[in-house]
């Protein structure tokens, strides 16, 4: 049975990615994880916003792609701040006094360099304006939202079959983009 | 590259593919004139999805944290008067006051408060230490029974106020930081003259000023300034010296003040009251109603 009835609660509405969820989550725990670093570290206010929100997409990778689940051991926050404790250590080359016994959190793999990888983003992002709509928002509900193809067939009103292969086509034309 | 292949080559970045589909996969590859750059170029943009996904996310807390900054500075103030801060973002806030006034003046603030919350703190405790003093005493005490008229028309008279006072105060003491202000100027005064005779008039007022400070200490601000009030109203600077009389009304007028701040009673003759005491220098709180005056907005 578990002792975070209420983490164990929202963790299963965070799971579900609603945007909004997320957002009141940051909000609820800014303070305590600005205090936390302020208090622990000679970070300054902009960085740890910084590594607030670094921490903030690591949770979101986990836990919207399973790899936090009910029961929990610890609270939310609690997980939260060893992810920050995690990229801390990572970031900098002085180590902080940590005074608690909150555990370091694993960072999912790729995760720390897909979020650094900032360039590689906005290069992406001008090949995608340089594709039609239809294949652009297809490919971004695809690969962006995680649609599954059993609802892009849906909304699309055609076969799963037939979602798949336009999505390769896009796919392809996006290819030709990067050779040009 | 066919689809097929595509979707096997998407199968694999993601690592879903089993090891002899990966080497066929490899060979299907080899076997393409520009299978090899073709598949990389397709590995980039699989990353590139993933960085721009999570871009996309980071960009959404960015959008947020902006909304979120409008306590900052009220939050950094607290911890500082807290003395929470590492020692480095110490520096940095007492850094920042000497270059900026009104952040200097939100930490001065703060700290005043902060301070007074914990002065507050320590008179509850002090308070409930009493009451425990109280519940340890021996059964053997004597109940006295209130000894005249006019005490029974003190007591009648506070209570009375004090009903009509407790509404508000149950409202107000949540929405204003009275009582931490109020408990930053108050200071304790001596107690206990009250040696007299219990009908002798000057003796139930004692007895009552007693009170009213001890009701103050215990957090009851309704009723402290309740009988402050009804201490000044009765006040009579003939029954004393002139050293004490004005030791007395200096006092409660003082007090009143501060027990009305506690209990949220700050209406506009609260202010004109705080004002009078400001400006008379012969008044025995001038100082401290000046700068109360400027803590709560001077007006």
């Amino acid at each position: 049975m578990s002792n975070y009835k209420n983490d164990d609660s929202r963790l299963q509405l965070l799971a579900k990615g609603d945007e909004r969820d997320w957002q009141l989550f940051y909000e609820d725990l800014r303070s305590p994880f600005r205090l936390y670093f302020l208090k622990h570290t000679s970070l300054n206010d902009e960085a740890v916003a910084e590594l607030y929100q670094d921490s903030m997409v690591v949770m979101h990778r986990k836990i919207t792609g399973g790899g936090l689940l009910p029961p929990l051991s610890a609270t939310l926050q609690t997980y939260l701040l060893g992810v920050g404790k995690m990229l801390h250590r990572k970031q900098q080359s002085t180590p902080a006094k940590w005074d608690d016994d909150i555990p370091d959190q694993p960072i999912p793999p790729g995760i720390e360099r897909a979020i650094a990888d900032r360039e590689l983003a906005g290069w992406l992002r001008q090949l995608l304006n340089q594709l039609d709509a239809k294949c652009r928002d297809l490919l971004e509900k695809v690969y962006l939202r995680e649609f599954a193809m059993e609802a892009l067939a849906e909304e699309l009103d055609i076969s799963a079959g037939a979602v798949r292969k336009r999505k390769f086509d896009c796919l392809q034309r996006l290819r030709s983009k990067v050779q040009a | 590259m066919t689809h097929e292949l595509l979707q096997q080559l998407e199968a694999a970045h993601r690592g879903e593919l089993a090891e002899n589909d990966r080497a066929e996969l490899d060979a299907a590859l080899r076997a393409l004139p520009e299978g090899g750059a073709d598949a990389a170029a397709y590995q980039q943009l699989w990353a590139a999805f993933d960085a721009l996904r999570w871009a996309q996310v980071r960009d959404s807390f960015a959008a947020t944290e902006q909304q979120l900054r409008t306590h900052d500075d009220q939050e950094l103030a607290i911890w500082y008067a807290e003395g929470q801060l590492h020692p480095d973002n110490h520096r940095a806030v007492a850094q920042r006051m000497a270059t900026d006034a009104d952040f200097s003046d939100l930490v001065h603030r703060q700290t005043k408060l902060t301070d007074g919350f914990a002065a507050l703190q320590a008179a509850e405790i002090k308070a409930k230490m009493k009451t425990w003093d109280a519940a340890a005493a021996p059964t053997t005490a004597v109940v006295r029974p209130l000894a005249s008229r006019t005490r029974r028309w003190w007591v009648v008279a506070a209570t009375m106020l004090l009903l009509v006072l407790a509404g508000s105060y149950l409202y107000q003491s949540t929405q204003n930081n009275g009582p931490a202000l109020a408990a930053q100027y108050y200071k304790q005064v001596a107690t206990g003259n009250t040696l007299g005779n219990e009908a002798d008039t000057r003796t139930v007022w004692l007895q009552s000023f007693d009170e009213a400070h001890g009701y103050f200490q215990q957090g009851d601000y309704p009723a402290a300034a309740a009988v402050f009030t009804l201490l000044t109203n009765t006040f009579d600077p003939d029954d004393w010296s002139p050293d004490d009389a004005k030791y007395y009304a200096d006092n409660i007028a003082w007090n009143t003040l501060l027990a009305q701040l506690a209990a949220g009673q700050t209406d506009e003759s609260w202010h004109q009251r705080l004002s009078q005491i400001a400006g008379d220098t012969t008044h025995s709180y001038q100082k401290s109603a000046a700068q109360l005056r400027d803590d709560v907005g001077g007006k």
